[in-house]
Parts: structure tokens; sequence; C-alpha cells
């Protein structure tokens, strides 16, 4: 099995552990129907707020790791561009120096001079547009990240939206049982009981 | 009777909810691998614009170099100078 896979299957069971097991809810409602059935529901609106606030950590984790995966690369780029500017500052001036220095026997001309400030000037141009460039493409990333967030944000939201729907719907669902059950037969249960204690 | 009625709703809604849950878990899964992927994507994306950007700017320095020493010195002259560390740079780089 793929790490991503055991990673799944955890993640789901981590879940579905927040939702209790049935037969905990079988045993409130044979015990009493009426508030074995109030107490099922409740217990349902917890399992689902249970899982509903993990799928929010979890969330949560995901938008902090979205984050630093951004910022790490930002600072690693930085870095780069700012490793390749240094660089070219250095070569230039190393290339400008040799000219001014090695060029004519005595010291530099006039010529060499023009030479080698050309060098510096076109380094100077040079990395002015490698930091712009580096800047767009950095400020690019970082508004990315921020809508990658946002995309994802909205995805959870929705995720959890359409949980707390089935939440309602399942809880309407065993309430109306719980009271057409509690109508049709008003007294079973409190009978069932009874008489069960009287045999006792 | 009226029990096993409530616990047949009971167990349809406990489904329901864990159906629902799960799907959850499917759909956040799936956006955090995207979103995941997407960041990496980027990343090496501007990776290769800023070094294409550096590449960019070795090469101007190194020609800019080349023909300004050969027009300082004569072409002939200019082959004493050493400019390989300038063009080793931007060459190594592609």
């Amino acid at each position: 099995m793929s790490r991503r896979i055991i990673d799944c299957y955890y993640t789901m069971n981590d879940y579905l552990s927040h939702v209790r097991s049935l037969e905990d809810l079988h045993d409130l409602i044979e015990v009493d129907l009426t508030s074995g059935t109030e107490e099922a529901t409740k217990r349902l609106i917890g399992d689902v707020k249970a899982a509903t606030a993990k799928i929010s950590a979890d969330a949560e984790q995901i938008v902090a790791r979205v984050h630093a995966e951004t910022e790490a690369a930002v600072v690693r780029l930085t870095a780069e561009a700012e490793r390749g500017i240094n660089d070219i500052n250095k070569d230039a001036a190393k290339a400008a120096a040799d000219l001014v220095r090695d060029s004519k026997p005595g010291g530099g001309s006039k010529e060499d001079a023009v030479a080698a400030n050309k060098i510096l000037k076109d380094a100077e141009a040079a990395t002015i547009n490698l930091n712009k460039k580096a800047q767009v493409a950095l400020l690019a990333l970082a508004k990315l990240s921020e809508e990658t967030v946002f995309k994802f944000n909205r995805i959870t939201e929705s995720a959890i939206r359409e949980l707390a729907d089935v939440e309602q719907a399942a809880v309407k669902k065993v309430s109306d049982a719980g009271k057409n059950a509690a109508a049709k037969f008003p007294t079973t249960t409190n009978n069932e009981t009874q008489d069960n204690e009287s045999l006792q | 009777m009226t029990a096993a009625e409530v616990i047949k709703s009971l167990a349809q809604a406990a489904g329901e909810i864990n159906r629902a849950t799960a799907l959850a878990n499917e759909k956040i899964q799936r956006a955090s691998d995207e979103a995941i992927l997407t960041i990496k994507k980027a990343s090496k994306t501007v990776s290769i614009m800023i070094n294409d950007a550096i590449d960019a700017a070795n090469e101007k320095i190194f020609r800019t170099a080349e023909t300004e020493i050969a027009k300082a010195v004569g072409e002939e002259e200019a082959e004493f100078f050493d400019l390989a560390p300038l063009k080793d740079r931007w060459a190594k780089r592609k």
C-alpha cells in the first residue's frame, strides 16, 4: 500500500471514528423509545460536530502547509536570484578591472575605461532586470498561493455545509420516526417496562 | 415493533452520516492534494523563470565583456583576456 493510500485510510477511519457505532444507539432506543430516540439524535448531532471539527482542524493544517510551502519556495528562490545577481556583479567587475589593468602596459587608456564602464553599466541593467523578473515571479507565486488557499477553503466550507445538511435530514428522520412511533403506540414502552418490572 | 422502526431509521441516518462524512473527507483530501500540487508546480515554474533570467543576464554580461574588450584592445589581444569564468557560468547553467 502506498504511503498516500495508507494516509487516506487512516484519515478516513479517523473521521469515521467520530461517528458512533449503531450498536450504541440501538441499545439506547431498546431501553426506552422516547428518551432513547432523543439521546440517539443528540449523539448523532454530537458525532457530526466532532467530525466537522476534525475536518476543520485538518483543513487548517493544509492551509498552513500551503503557506509554508510557498514561503519556503520564496525564500529559496530569492536566495537563488540574489546569488545570481552577486555573481553577475562580481564577474562584470572582474572583467572591467582586468580590461583596465591588462590592456595596455602602464595603465588603461580612455577607450579601455569606456569599455569597462560599458561592461559595468550592462551588468547593472542586467541585474536590475533580473531583480524585476524575480520579484514579478515571486509575487505571482504568492498570489497563486492565496488563490489556492481561498479555493481550498471554499471546498472545505462547501463539504462541511453538505455534511450539515445530511446531519439535519438524518436527525429529522430519526426524530420523525420516534414521534410516529410514540403517536402510534403512546404507552407501549412504558407499559412494557412496567410489565417487565411486575413480572420480575 | 416501534423500537424496530426507530432503529431502522436510525440505521439509515447513521449510514447517511457515515457516507456524507466519508464524502466530505474525500473532497477535502482531493482539494488538499490539488492545492499542494499547484504550489509545487508554481514553485517549479518560478524557479525556471528566475534561472532563465539569471542565464539571460549572464549571457548578456559575457557578450558585452567579449565585445567591449575586443573593441578596446582588438580581436587578437582580446584572446589573452580570460573570459572563461564568465562563459562557464552561463554555459554551465544552460
